[in-house]
């Protein structure tokens, strides 16, 4: 089953937008989200990532460089079609996202960087975590998997009955994550954060102060690290992981499409060089 | 008592792989694999540990070959893809019961 989605508009609109799904997730999570953003006047697109769907056997073979090729691979394609290119993605996503902009940093219009994970310290992590970088570097992660639980990255208890009988279709997502995985996202995290300062373009970091995969320290390193002058960290209060789906969903959809709605009028890569916000990091 | 230590822990860690291939990994609930992985993780790096510790004992070459088992099971997680993940397995458990023979055989 392809859950791969284009929304675009019949009158071609200079504008469009990215979106990377999240780790062992697929397009699915992102639908909501795209869907509210194709009815602003963005064309958006989702594709699924190597090794994801709903086949943990296909994720297992999967490393961080093909993740990063087919990234690439999107967003080359959509650049040549589109004035500009925003990027958008959540979890695993906003990672890629991060790495696109620092391969083409000239290019990308704008990122929405949701729960960015570059650590996996969240309060969910199980007692034996600081085990991990054993189980992680020998052959232990091809036998382990991390399995997905309650509370499923999300804080409202409606919307994680929801995701809980979807996962169990297994339709939409995997519901474990495989630790070859996990190994392929901290290699992965590795090489991104070496390279953070070559971001430039403006950035909207949205992260949740009770995350319970990633804590908020991913989003304030990157934050902190990359040169944008335009950059925003917003931190929720009463959210988890999934973001796009939790409690605070409206408030994370509006500054989203704040952030393009403000980018995309003025946008030109030299206006960069002429802003002078420090950023601006809130508390919602 | 470190070389008894370092025997009991190179066979126990070599068991418990042979033990979770067979009967828990990919059989067992989730929670089950998780603490049985975390388990054979922390026996893996305290066979590390303890195969650092041994290089105190022997001559150089006993040295260098105690620094090569304690590294082993990082050297061959490097190394491991999907495919070759059996035979890498084997030689995992192999090179742990080796490590005892020669601990046994060859350090004074």
């Amino acid at each position: 089953m392809t859950l791969d989605f284009e929304f675009k508009h019949e009158i071609k609109s200079p504008k469009a937008v990215l979106l990377f799904h999240g780790m062992t997730g697929s397009p699915f999570e992102l639908k909501k989200y795209g869907q509210f953003l194709h009815s602003h006047g963005y064309d958006v697109f989702a594709y699924c990532l190597p090794g994801h769907g709903d086949k943990v056997d296909e994720i297992i073979k999967t490393t961080y460089s093909d993740w990063l090729k087919a990234a690439y691979q999107d967003f080359e394609r959509l650049k040549m079609n589109y004035e500009q290119v925003f990027l958008s993605g959540l979890c695993l996503g906003a990672v890629l996202c991060l790495a696109i902009a620092e391969k083409y940093p000239n290019s990308v219009a704008g990122i929405i960087s949701l729960s960015t994970t570059l650590f996996l310290d969240g309060w969910r992590m199980p007692w034996y975590s600081f085990l991990m970088p054993i189980g992680l570097s020998t052959i232990l992660r091809f036998y382990y998997t991390y399995p997905e639980c309650e509370p499923y990255g999300i804080k409202n208890i409606k919307t994680r009955r929801i995701i809980k009988k979807l996962l169990e279709k297994s339709d939409v997502g995997m519901d474990n994550f495989p630790m070859t995985c996990i190994y392929e996202l901290i290699l992965l995290s590795r090489v991104i954060r070496k390279d953070l300062k070559k971001i430039h373009c403006p950035i909207l970091l949205i992260h949740s102060n009770e995350d319970d995969l990633t804590s908020k320290k991913s989003a304030q390193l990157v934050y902190k690290q990359v040169s944008s002058p335009d950059k925003t960290l917003i931190i929720l209060d009463n959210s988890y992981h999934m973001v796009l789906y939790d409690n605070q969903k409206d408030y994370v959809y509006k500054n989203a499409l704040d952030f393009l709605n403000t980018h995309s009028k003025s946008f030109n890569t030299s206006d960069f060089d002429d802003k002078n916000s420090d950023g601006r990091a809130v508390t919602c | 008592m470190l070389k008894i230590m370092f025997i009991i822990i190179s066979l126990l860690a070599a068991s418990t792989i042979v033990i979770g291939k067979l009967f828990i990994f990919g059989r067992q609930k989730p929670v089950i694999v998780g603490n049985y992985a975390a388990s054979v993780g922390a026996i893996l790096g305290l066979y590390s540990i303890l195969a650092i510790a041994m290089m105190t004992q022997g001559g150089y070459l006993d040295k260098l070959v105690m620094l090569i088992f304690a590294l082993s099971p990082y050297l061959i997680g490097k190394i491991v893809t999907y495919r070759s993940i059996k035979l890498f397995t084997l030689m995992q458990i192999i090179l742990l019961i080796l490590s005892a023979l020669f601990v046994i055989y060859c350090v004074d």
